[in-house]
């Protein structure tokens, strides 16, 4: 009975520890663990967007072709194919980030017949993605540098994680709910001169091993809501860097 | 004749599923007003059907095909028409795509002027409205590593369409090339791109063809000659760091006896959330008794999307010669694929001057297309 009880003591005290170590970590140590979650080196995934207002919705379906990591040195590429509604079904967007944090995009438009070079400003980054509530910058992901940050809590095994910008943009502030086990989003909550402007809350899914977004309901506290659902995973496909060209966008 | 194209259309659309193939279209209604009088600009009713696919893997396609046809009802003349716009079919062999048939192409990089897209003939018969007519071509279109090279050559010579009143009758004599060997129009269009920035694009063009709009000439009879010319251009592109793009593009042609040349630069930057463009042309030309004229404009273009149903567009163009134009634009999405466009289009300046000859123009117009 006595060893049952010691037993019992030791491996609680060791449970605690554990997870006192787990609640210590820092901001950055957290963000840094999310940020490099296993990813597949190549996804190609569908998406359906929906976005809600006054009752009233509208709704984009779009191919993603993506590869690439900036936390692994490497350029990430993606490249989306509008499927839906008919007056976008064709048009494509080409993205190229380096490492250092600069984009070149390319847009296609089948009705105007050529590749249109674009620029990226911090107001196109800021800006809405293509009428939804998420902004260009919350689709092509952030970038881990561009931040500080600061652990505010630890409840049902989430860090709440502040993060602030080094430089200015957008949001005066993001508050991540991070899950502690699989160092995934669960919710961001975007805050803009002191007030919450939107919330991001994720769903995910296993896939081949890796834990992927099944939905991304981004909500806006104006009463709008965009919904993103993805399907059809086809992860660590390979292809080729001929995929995110002109020649690709295109077809 | 036009009517030949819709069987094999809707064989077309049977094989669904063989290639990857949709099927799809757009219903188009609307009418225009003239804002001098009270008079209505009956507007061209039009239905398109379009057949497009992949040939294979839709990932790596061995080819790739597209069919559009228009019908139209035109108000004035109460007359229909059909017409195939588009028919080619392109083959990836390789680093080449080989496109034949009725197709669009679209060279340099500029916006309201573009000095080097040179290839299509027009449909002005609305200037400020102009369509590019698909013509038969065949075309080659090399991808390299970091750069283009695209090749066309076109074996018929079709007339654009031009603004204003036609001349016909009798005692016109229109002149148009026959087609023969010596009227087989080519050219092509090299691309690069240089990691620089955010990207720098520079292309070059060069071009043999004849000029789709004729040249009128009044003597004892009216006659319309369709000059030969050949055309040299390049264009540049900058991506830059801070989200400025700087565009520019020029060309000269060489025509027997008036050659004529046009310059453009733009900037186009987000201004406070409104995607603002400026360009400045300058267009040069030389008539048969050497007397050159220089014309300079300016235009700016605002866009801005109060959300996701709502676009507004600003378009405004001034000439140093005094005149301008104004039109500003509204596009509404009422449901996917439906959308409403609301346009005005207003001219000032003497009636001697390039935009101002149209003051009594201005025109609104309203349209609903749906597109499935």
């Amino acid at each position: 009975m006595r060893k049952v009880f010691l037993l019992s003591l030791t491996f609680s005290l060791l449970l605690a520890g554990a997870n006192l170590a787990a609640q210590n970590l820092t901001g950055a140590e957290v963000m840094a663990k999310t940020f490099r979650t296993a990813k597949p080196q190549t996804s190609i995934i569908t998406m359906a967007m929906v976005i809600a207002k006054n009752k009233q919705t509208l709704s984009r379906t779009f191919t993603l072709y993506a590869t690439g990591d900036n936390t692994k040195g490497e350029a990430e590429k993606s490249i989306m194919k509008f499927l839906s509604p008919a007056d976008v079904k064709g048009s494509g967007f080409l993205s190229i980030r380096k490492v250092d944090g600069a984009t070149e995009s390319l847009l296609w438009l089948p009705a105007m017949g050529k590749v249109r070079r674009l620029s990226s400003s911090n107001t196109d980054q800021d800006s809405s993605f293509f009428g939804s509530d998420f902004t260009n910058r919350d689709i092509s992901g952030f970038i881990e540098a561009d931040f500080t940050y600061e652990t505010t809590g630890f409840a049902e095994n989430r860090y709440q994680v502040e993060a602030r910008p080094k430089k200015p943009m957008g949001y005066e502030k993001l508050v991540y709910h991070i899950d502690a086990t699989l160092f995934t989003e669960s919710k961001v909550e975007y805050f803009k001169a002191g007030k919450l402007i939107k919330t991001k809350v994720v769903t995910y899914t296993e896939v081949q091993g890796y834990q992927q977004p099944a939905t991304i309901v981004m909500t806006s506290t104006s009463g709008s809501s965009t919904t993103l659902t993805l399907s059809d995973y086809r992860l660590d496909t390979p292809f080729t860097d001929a995929m995110f060209t002109e020649r690709f966008l295109k077809q | 004749m036009h009517l030949k194209f819709l069987p094999a259309l809707l064989l077309l659309s049977c094989t669904s599923g063989l290639f990857a193939q949709t099927f799809s279209g757009a219903l188009e209604s609307g009418a225009g007003w003239w804002l001098n009088s009270d008079e209505l600009l009956p507007l061209p009713q039009t239905f398109e059907g379009t057949v497009e696919g992949k040939i294979g893997n839709p990932e790596e396609p061995a080819g790739q095909y597209r069919a559009l046809v228009r019908t139209s009802f035109d108000p004035i003349t109460a007359a229909s028409t059909v017409a195939l716009r588009e028919a080619w079919v392109t083959a990836f062999l390789g680093p080449f795509d080989l496109t034949l048939g009725n197709q669009l192409v679209t060279w340099g990089v500029t916006d309201v002027f573009t000095p080097c897209d040179v290839v299509n003939p027009q449909d002005r018969s609305l200037p400020v409205d102009a369509e590019k007519t698909p013509v038969p071509m065949g075309r080659l279109l090399f991808n390299g590593e970091g750069f283009s090279l695209d090749a066309v050559v076109l074996p018929f010579w079709i007339a654009s369409v031009p603004t204003g009143l036609v001349v016909t009758g009798q005692s016109v004599a229109d002149n148009k090339p026959r087609f023969t060997a010596e009227n087989v129009q080519y050219g092509g269009h090299l691309k690069g791109t240089l990691n620089w920035q955010q990207g720098f694009d520079l292309g070059l063009t060069v071009f043999q063809g004849r000029n789709t709009l004729p040249r009128v000439t009044r003597a004892v009879k009216v006659t319309k000659d369709y000059d030969p010319f050949t055309l040299v251009g390049a264009d540049a592109v900058l991506a830059l760091e801070g989200g400025l793009l700087m565009k520019t593009e020029g060309s000269y042609r060489w025509v027997t006896g008036a050659d004529t040349a046009e310059g453009v630069v733009g900037l186009e930057y987000n201004l406070f959330g409104v995607k603002t463009l400026g360009e400045y042309i300058i267009d040069w030309s030389q008539d048969l008794t050497s007397v050159e004229e220089f014309i300079h404009t300016f235009v700016l273009v605002g866009s801005f999307d109060p959300d996701s149903r709502l676009s507004l567009k600003a378009v405004g163009a001034w000439n140093l010669d005094q005149s301008g134009l104004v039109s500003p634009q509204m596009t509404y999405t009422v449901a996917d694929g439906l959308k409403a466009e609301l346009k005005g289009f207003m001219f000032v300046g003497a009636s001697t001057t390039r935009y101002g000859t149209w003051s009594d123009n201005a025109l609104g117009e309203l349209t609903v297309r749906y597109a499935f």
